[in-house]
C-alpha cells in the first residue's frame, strides 16, 4: 500500500474513536444513572448521554463507574454512569432532567438557575449564610418501598418508584 | 430487608417506562496507518464488523470522519497487553472531508 500514511500524519497517530449506542435509561438518581446498553463499556470510559423527554433534549457529560452483562443475556449491559458537572446548567441539562423524575426539583426562577450555575463553576459547595444542606448519605430504605407516582413537569409521562436497592 | 451500600449516595429511582436515548462514547485509539480509503487503529475495546463510528482526528485541521468497521482482531500489543486492530472503512459522502466541525 505505497499511499499509506503511517502513524505522526494525522494528529500524531493519536485520534479519538466515538461510538453513538442506543441506551434505555432504566434507573436514575441525583448523581447518575443506570443504562441498559447493547455493548460492554469500559468502566471510566467519558461519554455524553442524551435523552429527549417532553420533546426537549437534554445532554451531559458522564462517566463510566461499572458495567456488567444482563445474565442470560449476552448483548444487553448494565452500565453505572455518572453525571459530570463539566456543562453549565441550562434547560437541556441531564442533572436538572433527573431531579424533576425523581421530584427533587421545583421550577426555579432563571436567577436561580443562573445562582446554581455560577456556584457549580466556581466549586462552591453552599452559600454563605443561607440555611446550610444536609449531604450526609440518606438513610437506609426498604427493598420494597415504593415512591409515590409523580408527574413529571416536562419529562414524559415515566413514572418512577423506588428501586430495589442492590 | 436490605439497604443501601456505603459507595451510594443518593437513592436511586427506577422508571416505571424505560427512556430511549442515546449515548456517545468516545476512546482514545493509535493510527497505525491510514489512507483516503481505510484506517487501521489499535483499541483497547473490541467492535463489531458493520459498526458505524466516527473517527475524531486531531491537529490543526482537526477532522470527522464517519467510517465503517470492516474488521476487529484481537491482539498482543508489545508492552503485553490485549489490544484490538480495528480496520475501518471510510466512508465516502458522509460528510468526510477536511471540512472543520464544530463540537
Amino acid at each position: 500500500m505505497s499511499d499509506t500514511q503511517q502513524a505522526g500524519q494525522p494528529g500524531d497517530g493519536i485520534a479519538m474513536l466515538v461510538w453513538t449506542l442506543p441506551v434505555r435509561l432504566l434507573e436514575v438518581s441525583r448523581s447518575g444513572c443506570l443504562v441498559e446498553v447493547a455493548r460492554h463499556l469500559e468502566t471510566g470510559a467519558s461519554g455524553q448521554l442524551q435523552l429527549e423527554m417532553g420533546g426537549v433534549r437534554h445532554v451531559d457529560d458522564v462517566r463510566v463507574c461499572r458495567c456488567r452483562m444482563r445474565e442470560g443475556a449476552s448483548r444487553v449491559h448494565y452500565a453505572g454512569v455518572e453525571l459530570l458537572r463539566t456543562r453549565r446548567l441550562s434547560r437541556h441539562s441531564l442533572r436538572l432532567a433527573m431531579r424533576r423524575i425523581i421530584g427533587e426539583w421545583r421550577e426555579p426562577s432563571a436567577e436561580a438557575v443562573d445562582e446554581s450555575a455560577r456556584r457549580e463553576s466556581s466549586g462552591e459547595r453552599e452559600t454563605p449564610g443561607k440555611k446550610r444542606v444536609c449531604r450526609a448519605p440518606p438513610p437506609p430504605v426498604t427493598a420494597d418501598t415504593s415512591g409515590s407516582v409523580r408527574s413529571l413537569g416536562v419529562c414524559a409521562p415515566a413514572t418512577v418508584q423506588r428501586s430495589s436497592i442492590r | 430487608m436490605r439497604t443501601m451500600t456505603n459507595r451510594r449516595r443518593h437513592a436511586r429511582y427506577q422508571l416505571t417506562e424505560p427512556i430511549d436515548g442515546s449515548m456517545r462514547v468516545r476512546e482514545e485509539v493509535a493510527i497505525e496507518s491510514w489512507d483516503d480509503r481505510q484506517v487501521v487503529v489499535l483499541s483497547s475495546t473490541p467492535s463489531r464488523p458493520e459498526d458505524m463510528l466516527t473517527l475524531e482526528l486531531p491537529g490543526v485541521d482537526p477532522r470527522h470522519v464517519v467510517v465503517k468497521v470492516a474488521q476487529s482482531k484481537p491482539i498482543v500489543a508489545p508492552d503485553g497487553s490485549l489490544r484490538h486492530r480495528l480496520l475501518l472503512a471510510v466512508q465516502p459522502g458522509a460528510g468526510n472531508g477536511n471540512e472543520r466541525r464544530a463540537r
